[in-house]
């Protein structure tokens, strides 16, 4: 009986570390797919840590689609564009929202988030810009989720 | 034996027991209380820029804001951390189903009002339609609690329908965008009134200048994070004022669960909640303020009826955001008040009044709206930076009407369960936002928002007041439920129809008025 209680105890820690490792991952892909650089240590701390008390919500299918978009590289951005634009609460939004509320709550990103210097002509060409970004990101996401089957 | 003993420290409790100082009251209540009342003193821009420090506040030690990403949307009033106390315990004490409606039952000091906008409206006498009492029976109860609470408006074009300016407070500053908005209404009445469109101030319970040992409005942009500002009026000022003067006899940490009327006395059974003990309580009045959805538990449990589906009524919202293309670009306000100005609808889209409030979005965090943008996320964190300060909100709400589908009940675990029918709803968004255009106000109609029911937190109806009640759930005009003698209603339950207008100030009249009448009553009996 012992012996039982002992293994458990282990497999639980294994299990804590391996989901541990396995969220490094994800939040790494998923943060250089973003913003194309390395996540901060502090930041990727945040998330996994975040995960002890959030535990996004889907189905088996939704969670091997984010596993699937990770082992083919796929471009994050682009598919969670398609799952929202379907009005979907899908994992991948759930950790994404995490991801920029921690982000938000950096002053390292505070520039990201807070117009520091008003500029009206500069505000106009990213509106442009960014409209016809999302619309490539839009397509580019359809084709992906049909491609790879994502759920 | 207590004189009355109220059960809930809301609006309605509060009010209630303001009118019976003099008397020998008992408030029972959970009375939640957020752990740090005043954590944040600076502006929420200063905060912002050292956002770690504040991290517990802002999101939370155990991430508390975060744990409903997967459930669509939720007022940001109750997201936050130090907010969370207003809501706390809904799964401890008794939960709510329904696939329809997203309720909440607070068991908060002060209750629901922690989470209010204090907006303040008195109701006219075609808002109370169906009720078996006039605006004359309310106007010395809202003149009372204008000057106990202190509440800010001004004379304008929306008088006609909120009333009496009379004892009102200068209104608050308006914002760059909220000034922009007025000028050109003002330059464009005329357009706007055969529209059937009507611009003004809101009526706040905000202090515009210092009243009464409390300080004025310093627009820090802190409303969405903590309820406790010295300046924005909770019933639990009220509240702590009573029990400081000895006037109330205050007993938080009981879970009211039953009552019953015996040997002319009222005997409430309440649970510690920390001991888990029943204790009894007596009195000669009962006065029920748990909020209308805690009140229908109480009154379906003393009667142990699990079959009733009593009405339920709430006013449904929804959000259209104006965006003003000069201010793109421009730098977020970082001293503004995010209440801005009000509208009035009175054409026929609707069959009555529809009200408005225009907000602008300087005091949350752009994340909480940023998954509601039509752009990829990049391009939404780029686009809010440049875009929100050149937006503004309106919040629409529609009246609501008594329907046989949307009623709420009580199962035999203890829980309520809620149906509720969504209306279609679009129209005067659609109409109003042809109308903006004239003023330089551009929206889309995709872009508007339609929170599921329940999130508007205006709850009403259960327990109708009638000339003549009819029925174990109804009252008559005084509160006093149908086949008792001793046990009143003062929430919302009694409100038999619910206009579009915010119904908080009617609910705090409305139990003043009963208050007085059982303060008589137990004179009487002396």
């Amino acid at each position: 009986m012992e012996n039982l209680c002992f293994m458990r105890e282990i497999n639980e820690k294994e299990s804590a570390a391996l989901s541990k490792i396995y969220l490094s991952d994800e939040i790494s892909y998923l943060y250089h797919s973003l913003f194309k650089s390395s996540i901060p240590e502090a930041l990727k701390t945040k998330y996994i840590r975040a995960h002890e008390f959030i535990i996004p919500s889907g189905t088996d299918e939704q969670f091997k689609a984010i596993k699937k978009i990770i082992t083919f590289n796929l471009d994050v951005e682009a598919v969670e564009l398609a799952f929202r634009k379907k009005g979907s609460q899908h994992p991948l939004l759930q950790k994404i929202k995490i991801l920029i509320y921690l982000m938000e709550c950096d002053s390292k990103y505070h520039h990201l988030f807070i117009n520091e210097k008003a500029s009206f002509l500069r505000a106009i060409f990213a509106l442009l810009y960014h409209s016809l970004y999302t619309s490539y990101k839009l397509i580019k996401g359809k084709i992906l989720k049909w491609r790879y089957n994502l759920a | 034996m207590h004189d009355v003993i109220i059960i809930g420290s809301g609006p309605s409790g509060v009010a209630a027991a303001y009118k019976l100082q003099g008397r020998k009251i008992l408030l029972i209540d959970v009375g939640q209380t957020p752990k740090q009342p005043d954590a944040l003193t600076e502006n929420f821009f200063d905060i912002r820029k050292k956002a770690e420090l504040h991290f517990d506040c802002l999101i939370g030690r155990n991430f508390e804001s975060l744990d409903s990403i997967d459930k669509g949307y939720l007022s940001p009033k109750i997201k936050a951390p130090l907010q969370r106390f207003v809501i706390a315990g809904d799964k401890r004490f008794g939960s709510i189903s329904s696939e329809t409606f997203r309720g909440f039952m607070s068991y908060a000091q002060g209750g629901l009002a922690n989470a209010w906008g204090a907006q303040l409206y008195r109701f006219s006498d075609h808002d109370l339609k169906g009720f078996p009492i006039s605006a004359s029976d309310l106007e010395p109860y809202y003149d009372e609690l204008t000057k106990l609470i202190g509440i800010c408006g001004q004379d304008d074009d929306l008088t006609p329908f909120y009333g009496s300016t009379k004892g009102l407070l200068p209104p608050l500053q308006l914002s760059t965008l909220g000034a922009d908005l007025f000028q050109k209404y003002t330059k464009q009445k005329k357009y706007f009134h055969r529209k059937k469109i009507y611009i003004g101030r809101p009526r706040l319970g905000i202090l515009s200048i210092d009243y009464c040992s409390r300080k004025k409005c310093d627009y820090s942009n802190l409303d969405f994070f903590q309820s406790q500002l010295p300046y924005l009026y909770t019933p639990s000022v009220t509240l702590h004022e009573l029990i400081a003067q000895k006037k109330l006899n205050y007993k938080p940490g009981y879970l009211v669960e039953n009552y019953k009327e015996l040997n002319g006395k009222v005997i409430v059974e309440a649970k510690n909640i920390d001991t888990g003990r029943q204790e009894v309580f007596e009195s000669k009045k009962l006065i029920l303020a748990a909020g209308t959805l805690g009140t229908a538990k109480i009154v379906l449990n003393a009667n142990e009826d699990f079959q009733a589906k009593l009405p339920l009524m709430d006013n449904l919202l929804s959000y259209i955001p104006f965006l003003n293309f000069f201010r793109i670009g421009s730098r977020p306000e970082k001293n503004s008040y995010y209440t801005q100005l009000n509208l009035c609808y009175t054409g026929n889209l609707s069959d009555e009044l529809v009200m408005g409030t225009f907000y602008v979005i300087t005091g949350i965090l752009h994340s909480d709206i940023l998954f509601d943008m039509p752009l990829a996320v990049k391009s939404n964190i780029i686009v809010s930076r440049y875009g929100l300060p050149a937006i503004i909100v309106l919040n629409l709400w529609y009246p609501a009407k008594k329907r046989e589908t949307n009623y709420v009940a009580l199962n035999r675990s203890g829980n309520l369960h809620i149906n509720y029918t969504p209306e279609a709803k679009g129209d005067v968004e659609r109409y109003l936002i042809k109308h903006f255009i004239k003023i330089g106000y551009f929206s889309i109609p995709f872009l508007c928002k339609y929170p599921m029911p329940g999130n508007g937190f205006h709850y009403a109806g259960t327990m109708p007041m009638r000339l003549k009640p009819n029925g174990k759930y109804e009252t008559d005009s005084y509160g006093l439920l149908y086949g008792s003698k001793r046990v009143h209603v003062v929430d919302g339950s009694n409100f038999p129809s619910l206009p579009a207008k915010n119904l908080s100030f009617t609910i705090m009249a409305n139990a003043m008025r009963i208050a007085d009448n059982i303060k008589r009553e137990l004179a009487e009996d002396a």
